[in-house]
C-alpha cells in the first residue's frame, strides 16, 4: 500500500511539473497552428492579414482564433512569429510620431519577455533591430538573443473606428525578413 | 490479465491526478489564482497585477498567463485591473445595468474592456452571428479620447444591453462578464504605491 501511494504520487507530481513545464509551449504550438490555418483557410474578411511571416492583426480577424483571448479591442496588434534556423531576423518598423501609444515587444518561446520599448524611447521614425540565437551583437544594429523561436509582438493604440484604415496603411510597411 | 493491470494502475491513477491538477490553471481560476498568486492583491473589488510578464516569474505562473492566451506586457508598460463583482459583492449579470464611475489614472493611456468569463469576447446571444463584427467588438470597449485623458478628472461609464455607440458605454450584450481596466504608461509611483490606483466603484442599477 505504501509502496502504491509513492508511486501515484511520484507520477502524479512528474506529470503536472511536465504539463506546466509544457504549457506555454503548447499555447505556442497552438498559435502556429491558427497562423497555419489563417494563411490556408483565411475567414472572409481577413483574407490580407499575413504577408510572409508578419501578421497585420486586426481586432475582428484574432477574435475568432482560440488562441486568442482578451484582445484589447482599441489595439492594432502586428505579429511575426520567426524561426531562427531560417536565419537571423532582420525587423524593421514605422514608429508613430504623435503621442499615440506604441509599443514592440520580443517573446522567447515560452512567452517571456526579452526586450520591449515604446515610441516615447524612439527619436526617428522607423525602429529596426536584428534577432538572434548566436553570443555574435553586431556592431551597426540592435541586436536581441532570442531562443531559435520567439514572436515579435506590436501594439498600436486605435482611438477609434473610423482610425483603423489609415493606420492599417501606416503598419503595413513592417518587414520581417531572414538574413 | 490481472496482474498488468495491478502493476499499471498507480502510473495510470498518478498520471490522471497530475492531468486533473494541471486543469485549473488552464482557465481563469480561483485556484490557480491563489497558486501563483496572480489575483492576490487587490483594492476594493478590483484584483490588480502590476507586471503579468516579469522575468522572475516561475513556471506556474508563466503556463498560467500563457494558458489564459496572453502574450503580456512587461513591466512597467502596463498595470492590468480585472473584476467580476460589483460594489455590493455580486457577480456582474448580463441581466443588470450597471454604473461605473472613477477617476482617470496618471497614464498614457487608459481602457476599459469586457469579455466573458471564459476571456473570450460577447455577442448578443440573442442573435448569434458566426463571426463578430468591428461595431460589436468597440461596444465592448471604451476608453479616454472617448471620455476624457485629464488626469484626476472624474468619469462615468454605463454599462448595459447593446449599448453600440463609441461614446463612453460598454455592452455586455446580456452574457455575464468581467470588467479589465487597462493603465499603459503608468506613472511609476503607483508600482511603490499600489494603493493610489484609481479603482472605480460599479453600481447595480437594477435587473430584468
Amino acid at each position: 500500500m505504501k509502496s502504491w501511494t509513492l508511486k501515484i504520487s511520484l507520477v502524479a507530481l512528474i506529470t503536472h511539473v511536465l504539463l506546466i513545464f509544457m504549457g506555454p509551449y503548447i499555447v505556442m504550438n497552438q498559435l502556429d497552428r491558427n497562423i497555419a490555418d489563417a494563411i490556408e483557410n483565411p475567414f472572409e474578411g481577413c483574407e490580407n492579414t499575413y504577408e510572409g511571416i508578419v501578421g497585420y492583426l486586426d481586432q475582428v480577424c484574432i477574435s475568432k482564433r482560440s488562441s486568442t483571448r482578451m484582445p484589447n479591442y482599441d489595439f492594432m496588434y502586428t505579429m511575426c512569429r520567426y524561426d531562427l534556423n531560417n536565419g537571423d531576423l532582420f525587423v524593421s518598423m514605422p514608429v508613430p510620431e504623435d503621442e499615440r501609444y506604441w509599443v514592440v515587444h520580443v517573446h522567447n518561446n515560452n512567452t517571456t519577455v526579452e526586450f520591449k520599448i515604446n515610441n516615447l524611447q524612439i527619436v526617428d521614425d522607423r525602429y529596426e533591430f536584428l534577432i538572434t540565437n548566436s553570443n555574435n551583437q553586431n556592431e551597426e544594429i540592435k541586436t536581441i538573443q532570442t531562443t531559435n523561436k520567439g514572436t515579435v509582438f506590436w501594439r498600436l493604440l486605435v482611438n477609434t473606428a473610423d482610425e483603423i484604415t489609415n493606420l492599417d496603411e501606416f503598419r503595413r510597411t513592417t518587414v520581417c525578413e531572414y538574413r | 490479465m490481472r496482474k498488468t493491470v495491478n502493476k499499471s494502475l498507480p502510473y495510470i491513477v498518478g498520471i490522471l491526478i497530475g492531468i486533473v491538477s494541471f486543469l485549473p490553471f488552464t482557465r481563469p481560476t480561483s485556484t490557480a489564482a491563489f497558486l501563483t498568486g496572480f489575483g492576490k492583491d487587490s483594492i476594493n473589488q478590483w484584483n490588480y497585477y502590476l507586471d503579468y510578464g516579469l522575468e522572475s516569474q516561475n513556471i506556474w505562473q508563466r503556463a498560467y498567463v500563457s494558458l489564459l492566451g496572453l502574450l503580456p506586457s512587461a513591466s512597467p508598460e502596463v498595470i492590468y485591473l480585472q473584476t467580476s463583482f460589483d460594489d455590493g459583492g455580486e457577480s456582474l449579470s448580463g441581466n443588470c445595468s450597471y454604473e461605473l464611475s472613477g477617476e482617470v489614472p496618471d497614464a498614457r493611456y487608459w481602457s476599459y474592456a469586457i469579455y466573458g468569463n471564459d476571456n473570450y469576447y460577447l455577442q448578443d446571444p440573442n442573435s448569434l452571428l458566426d463571426q463578430p463584427t468591428f461595431e460589436d467588438l468597440f461596444a465592448q470597449v471604451t476608453n479616454g479620447s472617448e471620455l476624457t485623458s485629464k488626469i484626476g478628472e472624474n468619469y462615468i461609464i454605463k454599462i448595459d444591453n447593446n449599448l453600440m455607440s463609441q461614446n463612453g458605454t460598454l455592452s455586455h450584450f446580456g452574457n455575464d462578464f468581467t470588467l479589465i481596466l487597462r493603465i499603459y504608461g503608468p506613472n511609476l509611483n503607483y508600482y511603490d504605491n499600489p494603493t493610489s490606483i484609481p479603482v472605480a466603484s460599479i453600481n447595480n442599477e437594477g435587473c430584468k
